[in-house]
């Protein structure tokens, strides 16, 4: 009777102490009651909710930002020592239960496909703790991979799940309770070949590399020669950073112009990595870039297997684009590993949802146009505090392109182009001044008058 | 526990590695009449560019291979200036190079090749259109960087990072390799003269070992000597006239010495004169323990001065100017050194004098903490110049110039707080006897 009284006041004490201790567990989102009894963007709400009722008050300013596609910009695949511009709460200061939470949640949004998805992640991140075992330095781990909340989960607003490290990137974006884009999406795997970690064996990025194969070993030689580039790529092009620089034009071959069997193996190309979202997430996308496969270009370059150094895929459809690239290994010398993403023409990260936050900003430098307005020719004058590359345009008040674009590459300094318009009418004309440098992209239009 | 492990982990230097495609760097030397550029080609780069394996010294070094090279970097690169006229491009010399990374530690090997660009004469060569498309014709992933490593005119220097003043790389949303036009500020002689100023002063303000040396050998001019000590404060104006005599002593010493080395007259091992200045300070701070050369201090300053110059010129000497720039570089240095000099010393001296005149006693502390720093610092350098490792010691030292504001400051402070303590002390008629 005693001890049961003795054990009572207790109990209560300490979770009165908690209480005491923890006020600001109640301002936290209330503990789901069971997320899995809930479907679609509902599940994944609740998930994250989840997720974040296990944070502390820090962790979860950490966790939770607002929307913005400058963060959302920020994925690398450099491993952390290298790249230290990741938002988000970083794995390897989470406890059991808050891994468990994070690990449920991308449990929802990934797919369930063997080797793909979830099991795609797991073994990615095991891929990392391997390098790290292999003397790769702190940078490498699955301690190393961050996770964050661009913008508060719910069925009505635009947010992102964004999660990523060295070579796994997800940038899961929702708005009015559906996915609307899954990209930018970074794939790489080091090892490629199959490797044990924690008693677990993997071999990730597999299907990847057989699916573009596949595809090569299908053309015939006629289709070689207008599938397979002359140059070589070391790297994917479009890697992070390369945001906004789509090709203007569609390198390869048309997958119109393919036999239906081939077109079955470019799309099960595309499922490789459509296939890493959820059934409900992925049917939506898929869709489209199904719809769009006649219009889809698919190029090469090296030796078609995928597996020589320089060996490079690319898949570019009216919205997908999906690059793969085996370059030489980092960590293990002896194996060469591949570096790929899939992005989205229409909309990487939010697909324009956010035409607020502009990614593209205003030059600021001197932009002159003299004499203006214009008999015949017009200097433009210019000067860049940086390297970059110009493009010069000139369209009328209806957006009609008039002249082909002038590009300069530039040092930094003071330049001038000269802009020919005897072949205008008079009329006023927008220019539109676009200066590209490693830092993005900047652009200005003045309004020029043709007399 | 793991949130600590983080942060030790956080400090360690990190050993990493990582992937960026190595680039090429184009540095660009500018001459009077003409520019040195300096290629850096990773190998593995050229190796897909060219389509045959190149990594290997020995190949390197083969006459055949070195023109096959030549004749590929000339088909490779082109100049035109302003006047639509191509330049002169010689190839000098082709080297093998293993490197690092700097950023990522990881290996890999480089062709280094010297050139020697000469623009048709009396042509503005700042401003030119570069045609380059070493490796990136071939591999579209390549990128160029292309820096001025020096452009005195300009004032850029050795010293400074060089300035990166172009990236030579495919557009990707064009798909093209555009030439890359050029063009620079023309520079001017002030300008040179400017920078080099600045590099003066730069070279005080970090150069502890100097501003040591010369603190503790003015550290006891305010002072008689008396039986083999340091004894009473001599007056304003002989204080003064004493340091006057010494700071111009040194100076007179280490320009002849800036001279004649920069002009290579003279030339001594860097490794010697940095150990002869640490045993300069060491005997400076022996003396301003006990006089050991009381009233011979300008033939010390002298001497000494002839050893602390011989160290600014290395830094001039390295430059390789013609003589016009040489002459103003000279003389801007040293402008820059005596600047920074002077007004150091105009914020310490009068400390010293203030402290000095109010009380002899906390006069000898303060001269005795300022010995007790320059011997332990100067003994730490001798070992880092002896052995040619830094310590713990030299590591915080060589960092001091970061807080040397704040050193000076507290100085102030410290000043201003005897006088004020000094104040409430002694009567007001008495303070201007002394």
């Amino acid at each position: 009777m005693k001890v049961k009284l003795l054990l009572s006041i207790l109990s209560i004490s300490i979770l009165g102490l908690m209480a005491f201790i923890k006020p600001e567990k109640d301002l936290k989102p209330k503990p789901p009651t069971d997320c899995e009894t809930l479907t679609g963007i509902n599940k994944i709400i609740c998930l994250a909710d989840a997720f974040k009722a296990t944070l502390s008050a820090s962790q979860l300013a950490t966790v939770q930002l607002s929307y913005s596609l400058t963060d959302a910009a920020k994925w690398s695949n450099l491993p952390q020592s290298l790249s230290k511009n990741r938002v988000g709460i970083q794995f390897g200061t989470l406890n059991a239960t808050q891994l468990a939470a994070a690990k449920d949640l991308l449990k929802a949004i990934t797919g369930t496909a063997a080797n793909e998805g979830f099991a795609e992640l797991n073994a990615l991140l095991a891929a990392d703790d391997y390098l790290n075992g292999l003397g790769g330095g702190s940078g490498y781990g699955a301690g190393n991979y961050y996770m964050a909340f661009l913008g508060t989960p719910s069925t009505t607003d635009l947010f992102e799940i964004q999660f990523g490290g060295h070579h796994h990137t997800v940038s899961n974006t929702y708005y009015n309770g559906k996915i609307i884009g899954a990209t930018p999406a970074f794939r790489a795997a080091e090892p490629s070949g199959t490797f044990t970690q924690s008693g677990t064996t993997y071999q990730p990025i597999l299907q990847e590399k057989a699916a573009f194969a596949a595809i090569i070993a299908s053309f015939s030689s006629a289709d070689a020669a207008i599938a397979k580039s002359s140059m070589t790529f070391n790297d994917i092009v479009l890697g992070p950073g390369k945001d906004n620089q789509f090709t203007t034009t569609k390198l390869g071959i048309k997958v119109g112009n393919l036999t239906a069997a081939q077109k079955t193996l470019v799309l099960n190309a595309i499922k490789t990595y459509t296939n890493d979202l959820n059934a409900d997430d992925e049917a939506l996308i898929l869709g489209r870039y199904q719809a769009e496969l006649d219009e889809t270009y698919v190029v090469y370059s090296g030796t078609g297997t995928m597996e020589t150094k320089g060996d490079y895929f690319r898949i570019d459809g009216p919205s997908v684009w999906i690059e793969y690239n085996t370059q030489g290994g980092i960590i293990i010398k002896s194996e060469n590993h591949p570096h790929s993403v899939w992005r989205d023409r229409k909309g990487d990260y939010d697909y324009g949802k956010t035409t607020s936050i502009n990614p593209i900003s205003s030059f600021e430098g001197k932009f002159n146009i003299f004499p203006n307005p214009v008999v015949d020719n017009s200097t433009i004058e210019l000067s860049l505090d940086q390297p970059a590359f110009v493009t010069i345009s000139l369209t009328d008040m209806n957006g009609r392109k008039l002249i082909t674009d002038l590009k300069n590459n530039f040092s930094n300094g003071n330049h001038q182009v000269t802009l020919n318009t005897n072949s205008l009418p008079s009329g006023s004309y927008n220019c539109t001044l676009e200066v590209k440098t490693n830092e993005g992209i900047k652009v200005k239009t003045k309004k020029l008058t043709k007399i | 526990m793991r949130k600590a492990l983080f942060l030790i982990l956080l400090f360690l230097p990190i050993f990493s590695k990582a992937h960026p495609m190595p680039n090429s760097v184009v540095t660009l030397k500018f001459n009077e009449q003409n520019i040195v550029a300096t290629l850096l080609l990773p190998l593995t780069e050229l190796e897909s560019a060219i389509g045959k394996p190149l990594n290997d010294s020995t190949k390197i070094n083969d006459e055949n291979y070195q023109q096959e090279l030549k004749e590929y970097i000339q088909k490779h690169l082109k100049i035109q200036g302003e006047n639509g006229q191509f330049w002169k491009i010689d190839i000098h010399e082709i080297n093998f190079e293993s490197t690092k990374q700097p950023e990522t530690n990881i290996d890999y090997n480089e062709l280094s090749i010297n050139i020697l660009l000469t623009p048709p004469s009396n042509v503005n060569y700042r401003k030119f259109t570069l045609f380059y498309d070493i490796i990136l014709h071939q591999v579209f992933t390549h990128s160029a960087l292309l820096k001025i490593e020096q452009d005195w005119k300009n004032g850029i220097i050795t010293e400074s990072k060089p300035l990166e003043i172009g990236v030579i790389a495919w557009d990707i949303q064009s798909n093209t390799l555009l030439p890359m036009q050029i063009n620079l500020e023309e520079g001017s002689l002030w300008k040179g003269f400017k920078s080099m100023f600045s590099l003066g002063m730069k070279h005080i303000w970090e150069g502890t070992d100097h501003l040591l040396f010369l603190f503790v050998l003015l550290l006891p001019s305010p002072l008689s000597e008396e039986k083999r000590k340091w004894a009473k404060y001599i007056g304003l104006k002989s204080s003064l006239l004493k340091l006057f005599r010494i700071i111009t002593a040194f100076t007179i010493g280490h320009s002849i010495t800036l001279i004649f080395g920069t002009l290579g007259w003279i030339n001594f091992s860097t490794r010697w004169i940095e150990i002869l200045i640490t045993i300069s300070i060491l005997i400076s701070a022996l003396n301003a323990l006990f006089p050991i050369f009381y009233n011979r201090e300008i033939y010390i300053a002298g001497g000494f001065g002839l050893i602390h110059g011989l160290a600014f010129s290395n830094t001039l000497a390295n430059l390789e100017l013609t003589s016009t720039q040489m002459g103003l570089s000279i003389l801007g240095f040293n402008l820059g050194i005596e600047a920074m000099q002077l007004f150091i010393m105009s914020l310490v001296l009068p400390c010293l004098l203030v402290i000095c005149r109010i009380s002899l006693s906390t006069y000898k502390k303060v001269r005795l903490v300022g010995v007790a720093i320059a011997i332990v610092s100067a003994l730490a350098w001798l070992v880092q110049r002896v052995t040619n490792n830094s310590n713990f010691i030299t590591n915080y030292i060589d960092r001091a110039s970061e807080y040397l504001i704040l050193i000076i400051s507290l100085l102030i402070i410290f000043t201003i707080w005897i006088w004020i303590k000094n104040l409430k002390q002694i009567p007001l008629n008495e303070k201007f006897q002394s």
